[in-house]
């Protein structure tokens, strides 16, 4: 029987690289017209094929919902520069502001954050619904969870920060806008993509 | 879900490769075949991305067959077409035989 050996990166590649599901069989497959005769090029011209493939496959998958996750993202910062100049948003800021220490101090956090995380659900419901996905409440919660873990995973990191200076001249172009809308679009993206399974199954709720 | 679905070139092909394989259509003996038919190689790897496809659509279903030395011990996974599948191979030949019915020969001027 022909030796393994020549091809055992070529198929630790194929293994650990392709998505499929019937990756294994695949690989058996690859295997067997290897064993019967078959080059070593021509193995790892189809594994490289595979891989193609596969990837190729997933970022079908994904763009689907990373193109909404991207736009949805970019309404936040006009969203947020109309609502902070409406006149309750506006009182509610000066009474805050005017309110004694231990109070003042939490409006910074509150006005950052609160705002970010209820565009991020507002954005993963707009998702489910308008692609008519059924889930359970517990997944629901599970996207929820998702989202605002990677949100403060953000934070923590200083990726962006959902501060919105409204008051700059620069509001609109400042790179700290852009780092905002890239940070809420990874949150949105990560919600979406471990609540709804990436495999669309026959009559499943799937991501696309 | 939709009633129909309607295939594409390759889908077709596969779909019938299955047919006519039986049981024994796995990876090896579908690639061999479409080769043949064919008349150039045929990657795995786009056999079993459209069987995937397939198999969400619901057209065919597999299931795990027996794991033998010379695959490194992997198993084979076989294909069967579904009744949905049927119906839908027997869709896409009632729309190709109408629109092959007004091909000209060739040299012929289309009408």
């Amino acid at each position: 029987m022909k030796p393994l050996k020549p091809v055992t990166l070529a198929t630790w590649m194929l293994e650990h690289l392709t998505f499929g599901p019937h990756h294994e069989a695949l690989a058996g497959d690859l295997l067997e017209e290897f064993r019967h005769g078959r080059s070593e090029g021509w193995y790892r011209r189809q594994v490289l094929s595979a891989i193609g493939i596969g990837i190729f496959r997933k970022f079908q998958e994904c763009l689907p919902p990373l193109l909404f996750s991207l736009s949805w993202s970019m309404f936040y910062p006009a969203l947020w520069f109309c609502l902070a100049k409406t006149h309750p948003v506006q009182t509610m800021f000066g009474w805050w502001t005017a309110s004694e220490w231990a109070y003042s101090s939490g409006l910074k956090p509150v006005s950052e954050t609160i705002p970010a995380i209820l565009f991020l659900w507002l954005g993963l419901l707009v998702y489910l619904l308008s692609h008519r996905h059924k889930l359970s409440p517990l997944q629901l919660l599970r996207g929820f969870s998702i989202s605002l873990n990677v949100l403060f995973l953000g934070f923590f990191l200083h990726i962006g920060h959902p501060t919105l200076d409204v008051t700059r001249e620069s509001f609109y172009t400042n790179s700290h806008l852009i780092a905002t809308c890239i940070q809420l679009a990874v949150s949105l993206f990560a919600a979406i993509a471990f609540t709804l399974p990436f495999r669309r199954h026959h009559g499943a709720a799937s991501l696309g | 879900m939709r009633e129909h679905t309607y295939l594409g070139e390759f889908e077709l092909m596969l779909l019938l490769t299955v047919v006519r394989l039986g049981d024994e259509a796995y990876g090896v003996p579908l690639s061999r075949e479409l080769a043949l038919l064919r008349g150039r190689d045929v990657s795995l790897g786009s056999v079993y991305a459209a069987l995937d496809r397939l198999e969400v659509k619901g057209l065919v279903t597999s299931s795990l067959g027996e794991s033998t030395p010379e695959r490194g011990g992997r198993a084979k996974r076989y294909f069967r077409v579904t009744e949905q599948g049927l119906r839908s191979i027997h869709a896409t030949r009632r729309i190709l035989t109408s629109l092959w019915k007004s091909l000209p020969s060739a040299g012929e001027e289309p009408a």
